[in-house]
């Protein structure tokens, strides 16, 4: 139950000031074996593990359990995150270009200044997320519930919340040009959106 | 440090606690309330709780005082010294707060309330109502409004950018997000 990645180790490389990735003396920069490493990973007891900047582009990571892991500035594109939980997850920064994130859990997590475009959240849990300068163009939130997330500042261009669970979502000043709202439910605060082209 | 978070029934507020890994001392931050989950994680995890930072003095972060105070000893560290009706300790900008070898600060975040204070360890901030993941306190008046802005530019943003924020309400965030994406600044 508790988190300490708030002391990891310190990478082991001379003068870097990043800390070292979970089970690993270095950061994901100095890991010599990158694939070895990759390959060592227990997906699914991922929980609370330091993982940032790690390259995790491309891989089957459908189900694993990232749940509180600190996943900054990571490399998930085109990953395959399919109903992984990712439920209190850094993933600040994050490349999700194209990533699976289909019936995902991301209650309550981090994905400010993630680049997400293209993404697929069908179906995600992203209550509470914290969505704050997120770009995700032509993304794809239909039937995900977004209930009280924060998706301020964000770039959400062509993207679509077809069925999607609104409520108490702040899309305050977001970019929500050409999105499609059909079907979506809930009182959303749009304050200073930008809404031309969005379909309701 | 051992850290948890726990999402309130009242106002969706949160209440965490911060703990030394090393001598079992623990803190809460803020009380809205004081339910079982609270309870049985410092009796599960052999935690000494000694005592509870007060970022404001709004029910849905003091509700939970009154109960916690039947079952614990503790001090209570707000701004006016007596949150929640409690008698407690008087705190201001720069006072530290120890948790075992774990040294808080505490910051002047004024606006939503005229004594809003927040709580900074190395990595990790608590900012109360003063600042939230995209958003900022509501405030009663424009010079209120104008202070908190302020006091989070010079408190809350010059902290390092990597520092993970957690309000007293919704998800967490980093400074760097805020500085850059968040409304109310950018």
């Amino acid at each position: 139950m508790s988190s300490s990645h708030y002391a990891p180790l310190p990478c082991s490389a001379s003068r870097c000031g990043k800390f070292a990735l979970s089970g690993a003396a270095y950061c994901w920069a100095h890991i010599e074996n990158k694939g070895q490493f990759l390959d060592s990973l227990n997906l699914s007891a991922m929980v609370d593990a330091w993982l940032a900047e790690i390259d995790l582009s491309g891989r089957d990571l459908s189900n694993a359990n990232f749940v509180r892991a600190r996943l900054s500035g990571a490399n998930f594109a085109g990953a395959n995150l399919s109903g992984a939980d990712l439920r209190r997850a850094f993933l600040d920064g994050a490349n999700l270009r194209e990533t699976n994130l289909r019936r995902a859990n991301l209650e309550l997590a981090v994905l400010g200044g993630a680049d997400a475009s293209g993404a697929d959240f069908t179906g995600a849990d992203l209550r509470r997320s914290n969505l704050v300068g997120t770009k995700a163009h032509g993304a794809d939130f239909s039937q995900a519930d977004l209930y009280y997330a924060r998706p301020g500042n964000a770039d959400l261009r062509a993207s679509s919340f077809r069925g999607a669970t609104i409520e108490r979502t702040i899309f305050r000043r977001a970019n929500l040009a050409d999105t499609d709202f059909t079907a979506a439910h809930g009182t959303p605060n749009f304050e200073n959106a930008t809404m031309q082209g969005m379909k309701r | 440090m051992i850290f948890q978070s726990f999402l309130l029934d009242i106002n969706e507020s949160n209440c965490y606690l911060v703990a030394s890994e090393m001598t079992r001392d623990a803190i809460l931050v803020d009380a809205g309330d004081f339910d079982s989950r609270i309870h049985d994680y410092i009796e599960e995890n052999n935690l000494n709780l000694e005592g509870v930072f007060i970022t404001h003095d709004h029910y849905d972060h003091t509700s939970g005082l009154t109960g916690l105070m039947r079952q614990y000893q503790v001090k209570v560290w707000s701004a006016s010294g007596n949150a929640g009706k409690t008698a407690g300790r008087r705190v201001a900008h720069g006072h530290e707060i120890a948790v075992g070898e774990l040294k808080g600060t505490v910051l002047a975040t004024p606006g939503h309330t005229f004594d809003s204070i927040s709580l900074a360890f190395p990595g990790v901030v608590f900012t109360g109502d003063a600042l939230f993941s995209g958003s900022v306190g509501g405030t009663s008046s424009s010079d209120a409004a104008r202070h908190q802005i302020k006091a989070i530019r010079q408190h809350i943003f010059t902290l390092p950018a990597d520092c993970e924020i957690y309000p007293g309400h919704g998800p967490a965030s980093t400074v760097a997000i805020e500085k850059q994406f968040n409304p109310f600044f950018a």
